[in-house]
């Protein structure tokens, strides 16, 4: 079930608030819990299976992990192996089912290319919703467990309710369980206030995907029905623009509607986006845009591997390895692997001398982003390695067999005539303003009456259809 | 007084509250919306059924619709000019064979001889069909033509299909068979023939104009056009002013008349549709008297996206095809069907020549420019 969609808004939410509040305060994680999973199920009515398995033999490991860390205190018998042994125990099989669902068929792909021929069949799987993002999410507990940063409690409605949260789990921000570990073992207030906060979130996130990314995607699918061999590079370059703008107000749009959701349940999630597009280098961008993926990787591979500790070298492995987990974490197909590369790439030349000159130099930064961000979206975009090559050629302006354009100006003006006022809108939002407004008016009566009114009309576009599925949607 | 204290805390969620309770109400009570509990509700219908639309895993972008397949009611109009949602295909689970919509060509034998279309039942393949650009005539076909010289009215002949069940009874017909391009004795030509031709279309022919490379030719074409606003609304640009196609006509005159339209009409019953058709084509024929109007059969759509829309599929194409072609003549209205050029094994528009199922991409178009050449007519039939 997508955020916005009417099933969601009108039939799922309002049910489930209404048995959430009714609930007692102290059984309140079971009605999230089951709420959730039948959220999930509407989706996934067989792979729900799967992820209730996965959390349970999670939180079974978890507990073992914790038996050996008190028999260790207890009594001085060193269990390090046996800690160890169950860790890697649960993160082969977390991560073992990632890649059987995500990853499998791309590497069978490149097995029978290089063996020129069908050596293995290809699996027929189809890839459950969110198990990206609740794989990261359990590995992190299991982590943490060892880690002695969390005490497993022995009923599992916790972890299970932490990892299955309707507002996160398809798309959400990845949680870490400390930060919410408070707010989930202790009694949840229903506070009016946070309610309040959550709603007026919400509705934001809501305008945001609906009104701007699912209006804005027009312009990528007009640019891309003629596709690269029949437009200019100026048209190559808005369309790129108006992808960027799509990605960033869908992914935002979702992540602000989950932390409404939280926020009304009396959670605090952490924020996924702090204007990215105000970056003024890729390495601030990525500190800028989901963050919480960014730290799960620093935390759990980058820092683990020696981070910037352990010399020079060993800071570009790990930079490497990270990059190319990240670029493949979004995707099983080449073009992941590229941007993947890309990225690290650009990290490691501003990581040698262009970060600091754009530090600097601010406007520097900012022009050079405002050609990076789309060049990254636009790799990350294109599965088609050949149609990529084109587009890319395109871009920048290099000549292409069999171009068929004849005056690209005309169809370049076109668009932008059409889509002038809407990416001046995105442009606005892209900018710390909305938010700044938002803290600084939303207790006035006026604003709560616009609140209302895109509310309202970001439903009513919703039920004309034309409903863009969001972007991160199979993840 | 303590209830209005507490509704001061969190105005806004009240005030979604009351405004969505009051929308159901009236709703509700003005009888637009009922509460009804089948089998048939799409809920029930997604978890249980086979006709649940599920997404691909392949794409991590994928489609991920809530609605099944069955309740898929899109409008008609305007749905396909690219206006449209999403355009990766949802794959249905119900795998059911299109026993081909590949229009057979000229490989049947042109006036009078015995012909072998009809009663085959199957998609017309072996080595006289191409899937390709180069349409095989056979020579009995040519020398028949070559010898005679001679205007011979050529009825549209029809290859019978395995019949399939229209979705939109209220669109379109059950379909049983596909209307094949008039059987003449096509020549090749090059560009100049074209010099004194005019498109006349929808977006497609939009595209045509854009991405043919036909320097010469004349094309009135706009998104979303459709044979009801065909020859009134202003939309045919001549030198500076934008006029109807009435008017356009009337100024200038043409050997060469195509016309390709019905995708953004696809909602319309096929009748009123053909009806429609027929007097455009009248009227034309009064402008134009020393024409020949080409229908072109309306271009399929994937068929990923056909099996995702219940009206702008390709079994309400090949319907509204079966009865435009019904209007040709082989004298001076005839019917060509471009879509043997651009679709694949499916028998629809091939998914590597489109991005949105609807629309071919830019360099693309050659495959259709190399279709209408190599379907030029002898010019005795101009005289």
């Amino acid at each position: 079930m997508v955020f916005s969609s009417m099933e969601f808004l009108f039939r799922f939410l309002p049910i489930f608030l209404v048995a959430y509040f009714l609930t007692k305060k102290a059984y309140r994680n079971i009605t999230l819990l089951i709420g959730s999973l039948i959220f999930y199920a509407y989706g996934e009515p067989v792979y729900v299976l799967l992820m209730i398995g996965s959390i349970l033999v999670n939180h079974f490991i978890a507990r073992r992990i914790q038996r050996f860390h008190s028999i260790e205190k207890a009594s001085g018998i060193d269990c390090s192996f046996e800690r160890k042994a169950w860790l890697v125990t649960a993160l082969v099989l977390d991560f073992g089912l990632l890649f059987l669902f995500k990853y499998v068929n791309f590497f069978i792909g490149v097995a029978n290319n290089i063996a020129g021929r069908q050596l293995i069949k290809e699996v027929a799987l189809t890839l459950p919703l969110g198990i990206s993002f609740y794989t990261f999410q359990i590995t992190s507990y299991i982590i943490d467990v060892y880690r002695k940063k969390i005490v497993v409690l022995k009923s599992s409605i916790c972890f299970a309710t932490y990892v299955c949260m309707f507002p996160q789990l398809i798309a959400g921000p990845i949680i870490n369980y400390p930060e919410i570990k408070p707010e989930m073992q202790g009694i949840r207030k229903a506070n009016l206030k946070q309610i309040e906060w959550g709603v007026t979130e919400f509705i934001v996130g809501l305008a945001y995907k609906v009104l701007l990314a699912n209006k804005i995607a027009s312009l990528w699918n007009d640019v891309q029905m003629a596709g690269a061999y029949g437009i200019n590079t100026a048209t190559a370059w808005l369309g790129s623009w108006g992808y960027s703008m799509q990605i960033l107000f869908d992914f935002m749009g979702y992540s602000l509607m989950a932390m409404g959701l939280g926020a009304i349940m009396g959670f605090r999630f952490p924020v996924n986006f702090k204007d990215p597009y105000c970056a003024v280098s890729m390495t601030d961008f990525w500190r800028r845009w989901h963050i919480t993926l960014g730290r799960w990787f620093r935390e759990y591979v980058y820092i683990p591997m020696g981070g910037n500790r352990k010399g020079f070298v060993r800071m570009v492995w790990a930079m490497f390895v990270v990059w190319v987990l990240t670029g493949l974490w979004h995707g099983a197909d080449w073009n992941f692997l590229i941007w993947g590369l890309f990225l690290f790439a650009v990290l490691f030349v501003e990581k040698l001398f262009l970060g600091k000159v754009l530090d600097k130099v601010k406007i520097l930064g900012h022009l050079y982003m405002l050609f990076m961000i789309p060049l990254s979206w636009t790799i990350f975009n294109i599965s088609k390695l050949d149609q990529l090559k084109v587009y890319l050629k395109r871009m920048f302006g290099m000549h292409i067999d069999g171009s068929v354009v004849i005056d690209g100006m005309a169809r370049f003006k076109d668009l932008l005539g059409t889509y002038w006022w809407l990416l001046l809108i995105c442009v606005v939002c892209c900018t710390p303003l909305p938010y700044k407004l938002i803290c600084r008016f939303y207790r006035n009566y006026i604003c709560k009456i616009i609140l209302l009114v895109l509310f309202w009309y970001s439903v009513y576009q919703i039920a004309l259809g034309g409903n863009n599925p969001f972007l991160y949607f199979r993840f | 007084m303590k209830l209005l204290k507490a509704i001061a805390k969190f105005p806004l969620f009240v005030a979604i509250i009351i405004s969505g309770l009051g929308l159901t109400a009236y709703g509700y009570f003005s009888g637009k919306y009922n509460i009804s509990v089948t089998m048939d509700h799409p809920i029930l219908a997604a978890v249980l059924t086979a006709d649940y639309v599920a997404t691909d895993g392949d794409a991590d972008r994928a489609t991920a619709t809530d609605a099944p397949v069955a309740t898929d009611g899109d409008s008609a109009a305007g749905s396909t000019t690219g206006n449209d949602g999403a355009a990766s295909g949802d794959g249905t689970k119900d795998a059911d064979s299109n026993t081909g919509s590949t229009g057979d060509n000229a490989d049947n034998n042109g006036n009078g001889a015995g012909d072998n279309t009809d009663g085959s039942g199957g998609i017309q393949t072996g080595p006289d069909y191409n899937n390709g650009v180069k349409i095989v005539q056979t020579d009995e076909v040519l020398q028949s033509g070559k010898a005679d010289n001679v205007k011979a009215p050529i009825p549209t002949k029809y290859q019978s299909i395995a019949a399939r069940a229209s979705r939109s009874p209220d669109s379109y017909n059950d379909v049983n068979k596909i209307a094949l391009t008039t059987a003449y004795p096509y020549i090749d030509v090059d560009e100049s023939y074209f010099d004194d031709a005019v498109f006349i279309g929808d977006s497609r022919v939009e595209g045509l104009e854009l991405y043919s490379g036909l320097k010469n030719t004349t094309f009135y074409a706009v998104q979303g056009l459709t044979i009801f606003g065909l020859m009134g609304h202003e939309y045919a640009k001549v030198g500076d002013s934008t006029v109807s196609l009435r008017e356009a006509l009337s100024r200038k005159q043409f050997k060469k008349i195509y016309i390709m339209v019905g995708v953004n009409e696809l909602g319309t019953w096929t009748d009123t549709f053909t009806d429609a058709y027929k007097e455009a084509i009248d009227e034309i024929r009064e402008l134009q008297p020393g024409a020949v109007i080409f229908i072109q059969g309306i271009m399929y759509v994937s068929d990923d996206y056909s099996k995702a829309h219940d009206i702008v599929n390709n079994d309400n194409i090949i319907d509204k095809n079966n009865h435009i072609a019904a209007l040709a003549n082989g004298v001076d209205i005839f019917y060509l069907d471009m879509n043997l050029a651009i679709t694949d094994d499916s028998g629809y528009l091939d998914p590597d020549l489109t991005w949105d199922g609807v629309h071919l991409q830019a360099q693309y178009y050659s495959l259709w420019v190399d279709f209408l050449k190599s379907h030029g007519l002898d010019s005795y039939m101009f005289e």
